[in-house]
């Protein structure tokens, strides 16, 4: 497998010279294609601001970010949107979905920004299938619960087929039966669709659908778990993710 | 530091928000122009000739001022409202940093005041500027040279602008302040709330939006047919069906944007986004637009017959006399012996004959100015001694009211009893004078005809045409018992200089009939043209004001004269009160619903901020943002003004079908004309709020993505 995402020395700093903050202070990670990729960490950790510098929603202030081969920093103008567009998908904690919008405008909407109509309709009905939201997609959001909209949400980070889906506390507002069924299916995507994904979050339970999980403390990374795949169940995976949290000093409650 | 916060928010206001500041400016400038009127060359002129008429105009410019208070108070509110709203998340953050509310409430107020003050150093030079050159444009349009531009300014109208102004600031500024620090600090610091409103099953949206269309379709037809205008009461309904089916299409019109936007499946940029947010802003505001809509519909009907009003008046032409000299007619010896008998009679100044006039312009050197001067004779059947003019049946005229009915079962102006009962009549050979003066032909008639004479004046134009078509079967009519038929065709030339002394109806018969029948029942006219090659310098109207100086200033008041001049002047002031007014309606109004149109949208923009912001999480670029919310603005302008328009077009005819009919004698070229100059107007009026209102969306959505994002 080669790398789809490649980071060297990646910085962000914050301040001026007197009163630096180090976000990000020299990370350097790889994310091989189809790779379902944890990132987890106490508040502050910097877990966010390395995937806003992956999402380029923030300029870093050091080290150089490839997708795909493609220099990020080198990106500018339309280029930029269509990374921004095309090659990556996100799903956000608080779904973000327009509230005007049905379900299947919603999921459209990457499509309406960067184009891309080919073959779009055949997409959604295969991602409606799959998230099993053929009952919701026209509904609006006000007329959804969390879980119905965090699937229209994850069918529209998906309809364009990204190179990577980042996922920012993705169970974040979901009660537990709505967050297994929504990581069920990103498991899934990325078995079967091999979707690379990049999922930052607090939750044990979440993070144990990885096949992955880096650590994160101080803007550096401070450990890695990798689960076993053949041999190693979720369980027992989320038992050694509990663990490093515990030492981290950090997600206790999700712990108990 | 504190003072130091206060003129950099008042910087900012200024710079983020133009639409702001510019209703600052319209206010101010709408109040100087209607407040400086009496300051206008032409209005002062004409309060030399008709003082009365110019007093009752700027009584009226006292309810102009208020009613312009009271609308641009929404202006301003509205303006002011979308300024606080739009800072309600920083405000929440000065409050939470423990900034007291009354602090917060001084910190606005005197940004307020700054505000204000900086809108009055820019407001009140460009007011002075725009009322010398609406002063000085119509001093060219309607002065013939003879009406000279005096720069003035008005001190009472800047004091009162400035009074005017700052009333309604202040007012404006209490209502926000009490609706603002009503709300908790959480509720300032959040985003606007997502509410979604409940809507009807879409039948009801289609059954309102088809009833709107019939009920607009109805006060259309209604009032190009002229239905409107025969009574008051139908005048009011036609208004309440097209207010009503005004506001039913916008509240239905819900349903068509919602079909429009669920079906398209278009790849281009953020369409369904676009449309959707249309759909919002007409399911959220669509009585606003309506308002909106209606108040734009004011605006372009008064332009409309403001312009038509300017086209339509002919100063200058189409009179024949220059000068009208009331007189007596001349008295028999019995007569004045009996008079003296009475002690009705005083020698001095009674009677004044049209002899005596004759040689008072003689000795004061005037009468040889004219190129025609004669005698017209205007009288009444003579009646019996003590007779009551109840009593006898004079004139009937039952056959040709017959025949006119079968042409119209109404009068446009006027009613029946003017032409039934007790007519005016003209001598033939003094009215044939009037032509041959004309340039016209001489009319003849036998012993047993009449012709009809009428003014022209206002409202009269259907029932002189269907008077023409009677005529044309000669009826029969009677006259004191004796047979008459009417013949030839309804005369309207001017048989006076000014028509407030022309009757509106009158019989021409000849020479013989009058004398017979009129004797010494008639009132003398003495009616003179000057000549052309005795003007002063050549101009007409210096020719009046001197001979009106010499009337004027020899005391007489045995005789009453009117000059063409006065007859002008009384028109003058018609046309530059109407057009003025109606102008000066018509540009508030146009303000007014932009602005209100303007604002609403940049409020509903920052309402909607969570759902921008989300395009920008997707990768929306502000280009992208800028290109739907330009396509937005085009739309929430576009289906107001649209609607307006078409109104507009039925409502202008309707006006022209009506109580502009005769007045404006409109030739197809001229509604043209009036269209291509109200269409222009509105054209640059809409493209200069849609720029303004796209600059600040523009502007906001750029603030949004700044925080967002680092490019």
């Amino acid at each position: 497998m080669k790398p789809i995402l490649k980071i060297e020395s990646l910085k962000k700093y914050y301040g001026r010279q007197d009163n630096i903050t180090r976000a990000i202070d020299g990370i350097d990670l790889n994310v091989m294609e189809g790779e379902f990729l944890g990132i987890m960490g106490a508040s502050g950790s910097g877990k966010s601001t390395l995937l806003n510098c992956i999402a380029t929603v923030i300029k870093p202030t050091g080290g150089t970010i490839e997708l795909n081969g493609q220099n990020l920093s080198k990106l500018g103008g339309r280029k930029l949107a269509e990374y921004r567009g095309k090659e990556i998908g996100y799903l956000f904690q608080n779904f973000e979905l327009v509230d005007n919008l049905t379900g299947r405008e919603n999921i459209m909407l990457p499509i309406s920004l960067h184009g891309g109509k080919a073959a779009s309709e055949e997409r959604m009905n295969k991602l409606i299938d799959y998230l099993e939201i053929g009952q919701i997609v026209d509904k609006f959001p006000s007329q959804m619960s969390g879980g119905e909209k965090q699937r229209i949400a994850a069918a529209r980070a998906m309809i364009l087929n990204p190179k990577i889906i980042l996922a920012d506390e993705p169970t974040g507002a979901l009660d537990s039966k709505n967050a297994k069924l929504l990581m069920g299916k990103l498991e899934g995507l990325n078995s079967e669709d091999n979707a690379t994904i990049l999922l930052v979050t607090h939750d044990s339970n979440a993070a144990s659908y990885c096949s992955r999980i880096l650590f994160i403390q101080d803007g550096k990374i401070f450990h890695e778990l990798r689960k076993e795949k053949e041999t190693e169940s979720r369980h027992d995976f989320y038992e050694r993710i509990i663990k490093v949290m515990a030492q981290l000093g950090g997600g206790s409650a999700n712990v108990l | 530091m504190f003072s130091k916060l206060i003129i950099r928010n008042t910087k900012r206001s200024q710079k983020e928000n133009l639409l702001f500041m510019s209703s600052l400016v319209i206010s101010i400038i709408s109040f100087y122009v209607v407040l400086s009127l009496r300051n206008q060359d032409v209005i002062r002129y004409i309060e030399s000739l008709e003082s009365d008429a110019i007093n009752k105009l700027l009584m009226m410019v006292t309810a102009l001022y208020v009613f312009t208070l009271t609308i641009l108070f929404f202006l301003i509110y509205y303006a002011s409202k979308y300024q606080i709203e739009r800072r309600s998340h920083e405000l929440g953050v000065y409050l939470m940093m423990g900034m007291k509310r009354s602090k917060l409430f001084f910190m606005l107020f005197a940004e307020d005041i700054a505000s204000s003050l900086i809108a009055l150093g820019i407001g009140l030079p460009v007011a002075v500027l725009c009322s010398e050159l609406m002063s000085l444009i119509s001093v060219k349009l309607v002065g013939i040279g003879f009406i000279e531009h005096k720069v003035s300014l008005d001190y009472k109208a800047m004091g009162m602008t400035l009074l005017g102004f700052l009333i309604i600031k202040l007012a404006a500024f209490l209502r926000i302040s009490f609706s603002l620090f009503r709300k908790e600090v959480g509720t300032l610091l959040q985003d606007a709330p997502d509410t979604v409103k409940r809507q009807k099953h879409p039948a009801f949206y289609l059954i309102s939006s088809l009833t709107g269309i019939a009920c607009l379709c109805c006060a259309y037809y209604m009032s190009i047919k002229g239905y409107a205008w025969l009574t008051v009461g139908r005048m009011l309904m036609t208004v309440c069906v097209g207010l009503a089916g005004t506001f039913l299409l916008f509240w239905g019109l819900r349903f068509f944007i919602g079909l429009i936007a669920g079906r398209i499946r278009s790849s281009g940029k953020l369409h369904v986004f676009t449309f959707r947010q249309v759909q919002d802003t007409v399911i959220y505001k669509s009585g606003t637009m309506a308002v909106c809509s209606l108040l734009i519909l004011f605006a372009l009907i008064c332009l409309g017959s403001g312009v038509g009003l300017y086209f339509s008046y002919d100063l200058y032409e189409g009179h024949i006399m220059d000068y009208t000299f009331r007189c007596d007619r001349a008295l028999t010896e019995e007569e004045i012996e009996e008079l003296k008998d009475k002690g009705d009679f005083d020698e001095e100044y009674w009677p004044c004959t049209v002899d005596d006039v004759k040689d008072f312009l003689k000795e004061k050197d005037v009468y040889d100015r004219f190129s025609f001067i004669d005698e017209l004779r205007i009288g009444h059947v003579k009646l019996e001694e003590d007779a009551d003019i109840r009593d006898f049946d004079v004139y009937n005229m039952d056959n040709a009211m017959a025949i006119y009915r079968n042409y119209s079962d109404h009068f446009v102006y006027g009613d029946t009893e003017n032409y039934e009962k007790y007519p005016y009549l003209i001598r033939l050979s003094d009215y044939n004078k009037i032509l041959i003066n004309a340039g016209k032909k001489p009319i003849s008639l036998k012993e047993n005809e009449l012709s009809i004479y009428m003014d022209g004046s206002a409202g009269r134009d259907e029932t002189i045409e269907i008077f023409s078509k009677v005529m044309e079967e000669h009826p029969e009519v009677k006259l004191c018992g004796e047979s008459f038929y009417l013949t030839g065709t309804v005369h309207t030339e001017s048989i006076v200089a000014d028509y407030l002394l022309s009757p509106a109806y009158s019989l021409i018969v000849t020479d013989e009939v009058f004398d017979r029948l009129a004797q010494d029942n008639y009132v003398s006219y003495l009616n003179g043209i000057l000549d052309p090659d005795k003007y002063v310098d050549g101009n007409i109207f210096r020719t009046f004001d001197e001979i009106n100086g010499i009337i004027d200033a020899s005391g007489r008041d045995d005789f009453y004269y009117e000059s063409y001049l006065n007859n002008m002047g009384r028109q003058l002031f018609y046309l530059v009160g109407a057009s003025y007014v109606t102008v000066y309606l018509a540009l508030i109004f146009l303000v007014i619903g932009n602005t209100v149109l303007g604002v609403q949208f940049l409020m509903n923009q920052k309402k909607s901020s969570k759902r921008y912001k989300t395009l920008i999480k997707l990768g929306a670029d502000h280009k992208m943002l800028c290109g739907t919310s330009s396509k937005q603005i085009n739309w929430f302008f576009g289906i107001p003004v649209f609607v307006a328009t078409v109104s507009c077009i039925f409502g202008i005819r309707g006006l022209y079908t009506g109580i502009l009919s005769s007045r404006t004698k409109t030739a197809m070229s001229d509604i043209m004309q009036i269209a291509a100059v109200v269409i222009l107007v509105l054209i640059l009026i809409e493209c200069t709020y849609i720029f303004l209102v796209k600059r600040t969306s523009f502007k906001y959505l750029k603030s949004l993505m700044d925080p967002e994002r680092e490019e």
